[in-house]
């Protein structure tokens, strides 16, 4: 936002800058000098009216901007202003003497020919025979030369050549200050300036008002300002002698008029020297001055205008070259070029990348269908064709078709079109536009993956091993034959790719299903791992055993599927418990040898070891008695475990011709 | 020392105690023929005087095992050291016993005079 306003102010700075210059010379043009509680009383009344209410003025004209005649003749300059006011205010008539020089402005009013004069400095001389005012202006004085002089070494005013005017005020001053000095004398400024400019004087003496005022009328270049003459005319209007309630009338009238009116006058004659005073070219150049601003404003308007439709024609220039830009960059990075199919005119035409893709120059870009058929290859005319008839059979929006060419250099390409087509009110297709790209590479790719496929589902189906995988979500990603085949068998239906694995564990017995979610869990934390699994029987399945291993797949760090792979143990697991069981048979025997066989074969050793310690202790008869038992005893066990071992070794010979 | 012996051959438990009385262990044995007596004898004989017990391990009814259990279940005032006699000569049998801290030994039958002379000789029995 605030972007968006400093702009705003840039862009209407110049409009602004001139509007507060016409505000100003609006002010300057139609600003004037006012007076304030200014009133002629009855002793004046009554002397004007001595005077039929008519006062004469002395006309200094040789001294611009400040009391001069104008190219018309009439009085001008920062006098004329305040005559003017006092005229307007007093109703007092003015007229107008005109005196050609100082010297004589100063005898007209010595010997009575003009009541009153301005632009006057107070002198002890004329103190003789005027009466002043006060002061009501103040302009200082400079020492003017020419550049020849100003450049010497050794110049002293003190004996330089003065170029003064007759009678003006500064004389019995600079004669006093530089009494060796030498005066030429002149009765205007400008006979004063022109001399000092030659050369011919070294030095005047002038206020800078009226120098600038000459420099700019007579075009005086050479002239050097060396400093401040410390004399400042002091201006005031005077009367004769004789008129003091004239002097007193004036007095009043000066000092009633306020200090922004003197400033403005002062401003309007001593700053803005250019100014003519003649209203008629001062109104010319008013309204040349407002015809160029107006103009100036109505261009700069213009201006700002035609800057910000070029700044937004700019901006959208940019955005449509950007938007080209990328769609540029999105079809080259997609596609290899762009085409339009013209199905009525039988014509293809490419926008860009032609040569990439059919590997030679051309000019054209639009080509005949037929012989944009003959660089496919003939395996895949009849493809092709197929895909064009089955526009005008299925009015197919999102129209594709992949197939081979051969290129100008004999390689082959593989290329995919996709395309909106276009149909007539009929129905009748006109028209494809789409993109085209070559996808050889990612073709072969694809071959090659698909030759790599059938490798792997060759090598997983030629195993009796049930191999398949789940996802997260317990759903087939992939298995081999057979695990379809058992799936089948097991219950009666097959199990898709993409299917729920869940309903199988539903045929288990609860505590196999939940030995199966256990070990699901297991593998998804991550975990690798075998285990075994007896499938119970089912109908003319036996029992099942089978040892099947969990491998998680993981992808970023996370596993992401669980690939299974299930080996039918179940004849092993027969075996096994076969030997088991005739261990246990051979346990049975040893326990036997252990313990009964044993224990009369013990009790006859113990007989002998007690007649071999203690003869005494067992009579003849009870020796004979319990050798006898025992010896009796043992064979008959001997006999039984022999009986018992044919019939086990029977049993073994024929579970062994079951299973062979 | 009390002696008890159990064996539920009425042979062997006679020779036995012809054995034990002859090699001085003890001059009046208690002979037991199967293991629910030999446990009897011992809840019978609870006194400060120690047990030797002469124990058959394969027996009818409660087994040489059973008797085992039943004295390493119980705590007795006097101690009871066990002597299995067996006909058995199966490692297993003899690993077994280990697990039984009242078995001080383990001896395939036919028992014989120097074993019962060795046995008078060890500490338990003559501190006993």
């Amino acid at each position: 936002m605030l972007f968006r306003l400093s702009v705003l102010k840039i862009k209407f700075l110049p409009f602004l800058l001139i509007l507060l210059y016409l505000i100003s010379f609006t002010k300057q043009v139609f600003g004037q000098i006012k007076s304030t509680n200014f009133a002629l009383n009855a002793q004046d009344s009554a002397w004007l009216k001595s005077k039929n209410f008519t006062l004469r003025f002395g006309i200094n004209p040789y001294w611009p901007p400040v009391d001069y005649l104008n190219e018309d003749g009439k009085h001008a300059g920062l006098n004329s202003e305040y005559i003017k006011l006092f005229s307007e205010i007093t109703g007092i008539k003015i007229e107008y003497v005109v005196n050609e020089t100082w010297t004589r402005q100063l005898e007209s009013i010595k010997n009575k020919e003009i009541d009153f004069i301005g632009s006057v400095n107070y002198t002890p001389e004329r103190d003789e025979y005027l009466l002043f005012t006060p002061a009501y202006l103040e302009i200082p004085n400079f020492f003017i030369s020419n550049s020849t002089y100003a450049s010497k070494k050794n110049k002293y005013l003190s004996t330089a050549t003065f170029a003064v005017v007759n009678n003006y005020a500064y004389l019995s001053e600079l004669k006093k200050n530089y009494p060796n000095a030498t005066f030429n004398f002149f009765n205007k400024d400008i006979s004063a300036l022109i001399n000092t400019s030659f050369g011919i004087s070294d030095v005047c003496v002038l206020d800078m008002p009226s120098v600038t005022y000459l420099i700019n009328k007579y075009g005086i270049s050479n002239i050097v300002v060396l400093g401040d003459a410390e004399f400042p005319w002091q201006i005031r209007m005077a009367v004769t002698k004789s008129e003091p309630q004239l002097q007193s009338i004036l007095n009043r009238f000066l000092a009633s008029i306020p200090l922004e009116s003197k400033e403005y006058l002062h401003n309007k004659y001593l700053s803005k020297l250019s100014l003519e005073e003649n209203t008629t070219i001062k109104k010319i150049l008013y309204f040349i001055l407002f015809a160029l601003a107006t103009t100036f404003i109505i261009l700069s308007i213009t201006f700002i205008y035609n800057s910000r439709l070029k700044t937004q024609i700019a901006e959208k220039t940019k955005e449509l070259k950007e938007t080209n830009d990328r769609y540029s960059l999105t079809i080259s990075a997609t596609f290899d070029s762009i085409f339009d199919l013209d199905l009525i005119q039988k014509t293809i035409r490419f926008e860009t990348g032609f040569l990439k893709l059919f590997e030679f120059e051309s000019k054209r870009k639009s080509f005949p269908l037929s012989d944009w058929k003959k660089i496919i290859i003939p395996e895949d005319q009849e493809e092709v064709k197929f895909r064009f008839t089955s526009l005008s059979e299925n009015q197919i929006e999102n129209w594709n078709c992949k197939f081979r060419i051969s290129t100008k250099n004999n390689s082959i390409k593989w290329l995919s079109l996709n395309g909106i087509v276009t149909y007539s009110e009929q129905g009748t297709p006109i028209r494809i536009f789409g993109a085209i790209k070559d996808i050889s590479d990612s073709a072969i790719i694809q071959q090659e993956l698909d030759a790599e496929k059938k490798n792997n589902e060759a090598l997983i189906n030629n195993t009796s091993d049930l191999i398949w995988s789940v996802s997260k979500d317990l759903k087939l990603i992939a298995s081999n034959r057979q695990f379809q085949l058992a799936i089948h068998a097991y219950t009666g239906s097959t199990l898709e790719t993409g299917e729920s694995v869940e309903p199988l564990f539903k045929v288990l017995p609860i505590e196999e299903k939940e030995i199966w979610i256990k070990n699901f869990r297991r593998a998804f934390k991550g975990e690798g791992f075998k285990t075994e699994v007896c499938i119970p029987a089912k109908d003319s399945i036996p029992d099942q055993y089978a040892e099947l291993s969990f491998n998680p797949i993981f992808e970023n760090n996370s596993v992401q599927a669980i690939a299974l792979h299930l080996h039918d143990i179940t004849e092993k697991t027969i075996h096994l418990n076969e030997i088991e069981e005739q261990n246990n048979r051979l346990k049975d025997v040893t326990w036997m040898q252990s313990h009964i066989v044993r224990a009369p074969l013990s009790r006859l050793l113990t007989i002998i070891e007690l007649i071999k310690s203690y003869p005494d202790s067992l009579r003849e008869k009870e020796k004979v008695s319990m050798l006898t038992d025992s010896a009796l005893e043992l064979d008959k066990i001997i006999t039984d475990i022999s009986n018992k071992a044919e019939s086990v070794t029977k049993k073994t010979l024929k579970d062994e011709d079951n299973y062979s | 020392m009390k002696t008890i012996i159990a064996d539920d051959d009425k042979t062997l438990l006679l020779l036995h105690s012809t054995f034990i009385k002859r090699s001085g262990i003890c001059s009046n044995p208690l002979n037991c023929t199967d293991g629910s007596f030999a446990i009897e004898a011992i809840k019978s004989t609870i006194t400060s005087e120690a047990i030797l017990l002469f124990l058959d391990l394969n027996m009818p009814e409660i087994n040489g095992w059973e008797v085992l259990d039943f004295i390493s279940a119980e705590t007795f005032p006097n101690p009871i050291f066990v002597i299995i006699v067996t006909s058995s000569v199966r490692q297993e049998d003899r690993n077994k016993a280990k697990d039984y801290d009242s078995v001080i030994e383990f001896v395939t039958k036919p028992i014989k005079a120097s074993f019962l002379a060795e046995i008078k000789t060890r500490d338990f029995f003559i501190n006993n």
